[in-house]
């Protein structure tokens, strides 16, 4: 049930199981800028943790710094069971001895060594037998199927291979721990989505540990076993996709990932599971998640636009929360209809069916389950 | 007071062992083939024609005992400052010192700091042709004096004295070795100075000399017709110009009626050299009659009492000045300083 | 030696080297980066700092180098109070004001004219700029005393124009002439790298050509055009050659040749060429300060991007005189200097007539083994010179654009420091430092020289290669295993690699051509080839050394061709 992860929250492994990398009390200025802030974070073995946030969140230091590539101000990191970085003791492991994988935003491959020499760079700088080394970087390029490219340079290969190289090269001396730091970001969309499917194929396959790092919440959302949104150097909330997606923790979160209808108002009354919450515009609606809030608290709401149902005014839907309102634009997206209705002074997105449309300026009516009201506190 | 004495026993014990023939000579000799690789590193600042000559008659001979001579050009401002760098640094990395200005060689053996010995040749040379305690000698001499291009200059106006070059009509083609600079100019500064006092230069001045860093440049530019007139060495006037020997270029000599001046390069053994033995018998080999006739041609002059030059120059026959050291040492600094006044020049 | 200076230089090197370590640690930094930015940045500091040190205590000490005495005022005294130092300062200065202007006016019209405009031939029009670069102000002097000497050069001689090179006029011709290139280097690379819509939406505004060219054009390269005459400032200053060759007849002495003649006088004067020195040295640093406090007051981008397609005016009607221009530069810095050398060097004596001829100038230098000699000996010196430099720079430049490491801002610093020191003073500073040490009388203490002095060139040549290329390529490496120093020599150097052979053809070139460094260096041992033309030239054979300058030039120019051709290498000098 960890869903109510805040900001502070340390994200409970489930019981009994490995951690692979854990981040304690992350913080890494530069200069006078915090980048990254008292930031804790835990990854299991096998597991893929995606950390996400809009540019300048932080994440990609946070990453550099799991690296070694940065040195943090302050913290202490393990990988394993093995302490890599931890600032007060003036312990820093450097990168090459942390036994890491990393594929870079620009793939990073060499342009002066062959396919093959690319990947077997790591097995090499580590020291592993010449006997070996082919039978591994053979074994490695087959996984990304590039074995018959072992000889090109990477002007000779497209960006996709390219990308299969750097993957490769990360995954071939079997790291501890594979970080990803905006890998697709360079691709193009249909490339993005096919290696998006291939990573996490191999993923499973082979069931590395691994913190990838990308600004696309769909992405995100795609490849995650769990999500970590950032914000200013901060984790906002941490959980499996759906937990983030649904049940965003606050509003920066709801609002990252995915739209949602955002509606400020103050708490009416408050039972178990749920909340009466009228908003700014005078309406009155239902919501979950209304663990700590207090009667009279300014909260928001957040609807997702697929959660809300549009019905004509004459046959008005049986739900808890049931609006009139107008149409005032209607935009034909092909497999649905984006529309925003006016609701007594809120605009709200409303995603609906290709099949019926609602002409501009009709009168509708408008219906959501509690269950979809997620009542945010901040 | 006891390296003093040691040190003139010493010289006296070498230049006995020298003056005392063949036998040492042959010692010496072995001696200096076995130091160094046997070979001997002279500095000379004159030219390269010389230097070329003196290899190969040097080399010629003392090749059958494994000694031969390696002669670099340094010009006499450098090769002065390097070796007192050397000397103290204790690095000295040349065997012969050679150059043109007494003063400097008369300065250094005061002060001791040249490798003293008696070649067995030098009771044929004048007096004042060796140095003190056999220092050094003045292994070769020239004449600095008039040159004019002969393809231009006729007749009444090729110029037949230093006061000559004083007339209006050679304003702007006049060129002189430049008193800034040390060595053989100096003694150009000094000549003009003890004949005709700074006048000289003060009207000189009138006449717009070029100023140039050689003799060389001098001699290059009579020839090119740059310059119609100057104050050439014969060392130069003759390899170049229009006298037997010579590469028959545009340049031809003239002995002022006041007398030529007479250069002597001087040359002495250094301190501390890699092989001293070596430069000894370089020396020796310098003084002797076969080397003199290797050394005083085109233009070189010999200060031997039996030999003057291929040429057949004969000291007693024109008038030449040769000047006093001493006097040249003590009046260096004003007198350049008074000419460059004089001259317009700082 | 208990030198107050060397000792207390040595211990504030320590010490700072401890503190720069231990902050370098904290920063994260392995072992061996550690250990390498250490060492570099003291090397650096030994190089620039020490000499400069020695130098300026030379100058409060009586006495020649190696044998100082007390301490004194005297030198600067006697300098200071004699006027006639002022006037070779203030005549220096309009010899260094001079030759910027004047090769600011050839060569910044020049660069717009083959970037900028549809001129025709520009290969050509490039290559004439671009090849008294590779030559040198030194061997123009030598062709241009035969041209414009006021008697009869071939100027005068031939179509009667008046010319007197002997003059001040004369060696600011001379060196603006052979300093142009600097300007068109500079410049082309600003005009080439400016977005060409800035210029666009001038003219959408409204604004003719000239208005632009004031208004847009000309503010926008100003900083490069800053930073090229500051270092063509810097250089005239220091350039002594040309000043030798052309003043000294015409008892016109600069301070770089007053620097030269001090130290070799009989007896020398090293307190007074010390003294000198330093006041070359004052005026130079004052420059560039002066030029860096200009462009921190209006510093902006002027890359906006690369791949922009350049806009080239079409010239019209005014194409003729474009290339009229052009070809008039050609023809008196490449064209007639080359002919004049050729025609010189085939003769038994200098004239200005055609004939007679000989070869004996030619053959003289293979069978005289010290001409020869001393030809080999330059060129081993250049080879290994320059490598050892491409080394040192690659290194300080990979340190500066890309390590995190605290005190990579010092060594920057003093890395491009040299740019202010004339060639001149470092050769003086060198002969203070060095003349105890065991190196003095080898050919190491002229390598020392040349890498302080050129170190900036190769840093900034090599720095612009470096931002090139990736940070990740390097990190990757990093990531997987690879350590500091593998990551240097198995990615970086590999990738650098055409980089390298630039700057090592640009270093080459410039140590195989200098002189006013080594003129005062080198000894019997060591002479180096254009000190030996020179020296010879000086001693009047203008015609064996017209052969030996146009040796070095065919030298160099084969060598260039070689790297064109064996490595595919374009040599157009990168450095701002």
């Amino acid at each position: 049930m960890g869903l109510q992860g805040g900001r502070d929250t340390v994200l409970p492994v489930r019981e009994g199981e490995l951690s692979s990398l854990t981040v304690a009390g992350l913080s890494k200025a530069f200069g006078d800028a915090r980048a990254v802030a008292d930031l804790d974070l835990k990854v299991g073995e096998g597991e893929m943790l995606v950390l996400v946030g809009p540019s300048g969140c932080g994440k990609t230091t946070t990453l550099r710094c799991i690296a070694g590539l940065e040195r943090p101000t302050a913290g202490r990191i393990t990988i394993g069971n093995r302490v890599v970085t931890e600032i007060d003791q003036g312990v820093f492991v450097p990168p090459e001895k942390r036994e890491i994988g990393m594929v870079f935003q620009s793939y990073a491959v060499w342009p002066h060594m062959t396919v093959y020499d690319n990947v077997a760079y790591p097995l090499k700088a580590i020291g592993v037998l010449r006997g070996e080394i082919h039978d591994r970087v053979m074994k490695t390029l087959r996984l990304v199927q590039l074995e018959t490219l072992a000889d090109r340079y990477s002007s000779q290969i497209s960006g996709g291979q390219q990308q299969r190289v750097a993957l490769a090269r990360s995954l071939v001396a079997e790291p501890k721990l594979l970080l990803f730091d905006e890998p697709l970001s360079n691709l193009d969309a249909n490339l993005r989505l096919q290696m998006r499917v291939e990573i996490k194929e191999l993923q499973k396959r082979l069931g590395f540990t691994s913190v990838y790092v990308t600004h696309d919440q769909t992405e995100a959302m795609a490849i995650a076993d769990r999500i970590a949104v950032m914000d200013r150097g901060m984790v906002r909330q941490v959980g499996s996709p759906r937990a983030i997606y649904d049940r965003p923790a606050n509003t920066f979160v709801a609002g990252f990932m995915g739209t949602t209808n955002l509606l400020e108002g103050s708490v009416q009354e408050v039972t178990d599971a749920e909340a009466v919450v009228r908003t700014s515009g005078g309406i009155t609606l239902r919501a979950i998640g209304a663990r700590g809030a207090a009667r009279g608290a300014t909260v928001h709401v957040s609807i997702r636009p697929e959660a809300l149902q549009l019905c004509p005014l004459e046959k008005p839907a049986a739900a808890a929360n049931v609006w009139p309102a107008t149409v005032a634009l209607s935009t034909f997206l092909g497999d649905s209809v984006l529309y925003r209705l006016e609701v007594a002074g809120h605009t709200f997105e409303v995603h609906g069916p290709s099949t019926e449309v609602f002409e501009v300026g009709s009168k509708v009516t408008l219906a959501v389950e509690p269950s979809r009201c997620t009542l945010l506190i901040e | 007071m006891r390296a003093r004495i040691a040190f003139v026993l010493l010289t006296v014990a070498l230049g006995a062992a020298s003056a005392s023939g063949l036998a040492q000579n042959v010692e010496l000799i072995k001696q200096a083939a076995a130091t160094n690789g046997g070979v001997v590193i002279v500095r000379d600042a004159l030219f390269a024609s010389l230097h070329q000559a003196m290899t190969q008659a040097f080399n010629a001979e003392y090749k059958k005992y494994g000694l031969s001579a390696r002669i670099e050009r340094v010009q006499s401002g450098q090769q002065l400052n390097l070796y007192e760098q050397e000397l103290r640094a204790s690095k000295v990395s040349n065997d012969i010192m050679a150059l043109v200005d007494p003063g400097t060689f008369l300065g250094l053996n005061r002060q001791g700091k040249y490798t003293p010995h008696c070649s067995p040749h030098y009771k044929d040379y004048p007096q004042w042709a060796v140095g003190k305690d056999c220092g050094y000698f003045y292994y070769v001499a020239y004449y600095q004096y008039l040159a004019y291009n002969p393809d231009m200059v006729k007749g009444n106006d090729i110029p037949r004295s230093w006061n000559d070059l004083l007339d209006p009509k050679w304003k702007g083609k006049v060129s002189l070795p430049d008193p800034k600079i040390g060595g053989g100019h100096y003694y150009f500064v000094f000549t003009m100075m003890k004949l005709f006092g700074k006048g000289w230069f003060e009207k000189m001045r009138r006449n717009d000399p070029l100023l140039v860093s050689s003799h060389g440049t001098v001699n290059s530019q009579i020839m090119s017709g740059e310059r119609l007139v100057g104050v050439n060495i014969s060392v130069l006037s003759r390899r170049d110009g229009r006298f037997p020997g010579g590469k028959g270029s545009p340049i031809a000599e003239s002995f002022p009626k006041d007398g030529v001046t007479l250069l002597a390069g001087g040359m002495a053994v250094t301190k501390g050299g890699p092989n001293t033995p070596g430069g000894k018998v370089f020396i020796e080999w310098a003084s002797s009659l076969a080397g003199q006739k290797a050394i005083a041609r085109l233009g070189h002059i010999s200060l031997r009492k039996d030999y003057t030059s291929d040429a057949g120059d004969d000291l007693s026959k024109i008038k030449y000045n040769w000047w006093d050291p001493e006097e040249m040492l003590k009046n260096r600094d004003e007198w350049t300083r008074e000419a460059l006044k004089a001259l317009g020049a700082s | 030696m208990a030198d107050p200076v060397a000792s207390s230089a040595e211990h504030a090197n320590a010490s700072l080297a401890a503190i720069f370590a231990m902050r370098l640690r904290a920063s994260g930094a392995t072992p061996a980066e550690v250990v390498t930015i250490t060492v570099l940045t003291a090397l650096v500091l030994w190089l620039v700092l020490y000499p400069v040190g020695w130098l300026l205590w030379g100058a409060f000490h009586k006495g020649p180098p190696g044998a100082a005495e007390a301490w004194t005022l005297e030198n600067f005294t006697e300098v200071f109070l004699d006027p006639n130092h002022w006037i070779l300062v203030w005549r220096s200065i309009v010899v260094g004001v001079g030759v910027t202007a004047l090769a600011t006016a050839i060569g910044a019209p020049l660069a717009w004219l083959t970037v900028k405009t549809d001129l025709p031939g520009k290969r050509w029009v490039e290559l004439s700029a671009i090849v008294p670069f590779f030559t040198s102000t030194f061997i123009g002097a030598l062709a241009w005393i035969q041209l414009g000497n006021p008697t009869n050069g071939v100027l005068k001689f031939w179509f009667g124009i008046p010319t007197n090179v002997y003059s001040v006029t004369g060696i600011i011709w001379v060196t603006g002439l052979y300093m142009a290139p600097y300007m068109y280097l500079f410049t082309a690379a600003a005009l080439r790298n400016m977005d060409t819509t800035y210029e666009e939406a001038s003219f959408m505004s409204g604004a003719g050509l000239w208005r632009t060219l004031t208004r847009i054009t000309y503010p926008l390269i100003l900083p490069a055009l800053l930073s090229g005459m500051t270092l063509v400032f810097v250089i005239s200053m220091g350039i002594f050659g040309v000043a030798a060759i052309l003043g000294f007849p015409a008892k016109l002495h600069l301070l770089a040749t007053e620097i030269y003649v001090r130290s070799l006088l009989v007896p020398p004067r090293f307190g007074v060429a010390t003294v000198s020195a330093l006041t070359l040295m004052v005026i130079t640093a004052a420059l560039i300060m002066l030029q860096r406090w200009a462009l921190r007051a209006g510093s902006y981008a002027l890359v906006s991007g690369r791949g922009f397609r350049i806009k080239l005016y079409a010239l019209g009607k005014w194409k003729r005189l474009a290339q009229a221009w052009c070809f008039l530069y050609a023809l008196l810095a490449v064209i007639l200097p080359a002919f004049v050398l050729i025609k010189v060097s085939l003769q038994p004596y200098p004239t200005p007539r055609f004939g007679p001829w000989t070869l004996e100038n030619w053959t003289v230098f293979f069978s005289n083994d010290n001409l020869l000699g001393t030809l080999l000996r330059s060129l081993y010196l250049s080879t290994g010179g320059a490598t050892l430099c491409v080394l040192l720079t690659a290194m300080i430049a990979h340190i500066i654009h890309r390590s995190r490491a605290p005190g990579r801002r010092l060594l920057e610093q003093v890395s491009v420091m040299p740019i202010g020191i004339p060639g001149i003073v470092m050769g003086l500073a060198m002969i203070w430092a060095y003349v105890t040490l065991p190196v003095w009388g080898t050919l190491w203490v002229v390598i020392l020289a040349y890498m302080t002095l050129f170190m900036p060139y190769g840093v900034r040549a090599l720095g612009a290669n470096i931002v090139q290329i990736h940070p990740e390529l390097e990190e990757s490496s990093r990531v997987h295993g690879g350590s500091w120093f593998r990551t240097f020599r198995l990615i970086m150097l590999p990738l650098l690699r055409p980089g390298i052979y630039s700057t090592w053809i640009l270093l080459f070139i410039i140590f195989i051509r200098e002189i006013s460094a080594a003129v005062l260096l080198t000894t019997t041992g060591t002479r180096l080839f254009p000190v030996l033309i020179f020296e010879q030239w000086t001693a009047g054979e203008f015609n064996v050394m017209s052969a030996g300058a146009l040796l070095l030039t065919i030298i160099m120019f084969a060598v260039i061709a070689l790297f064109k051709w064996g490595f595919k290498v374009d040599v157009i000098p990168s450095y701002r």
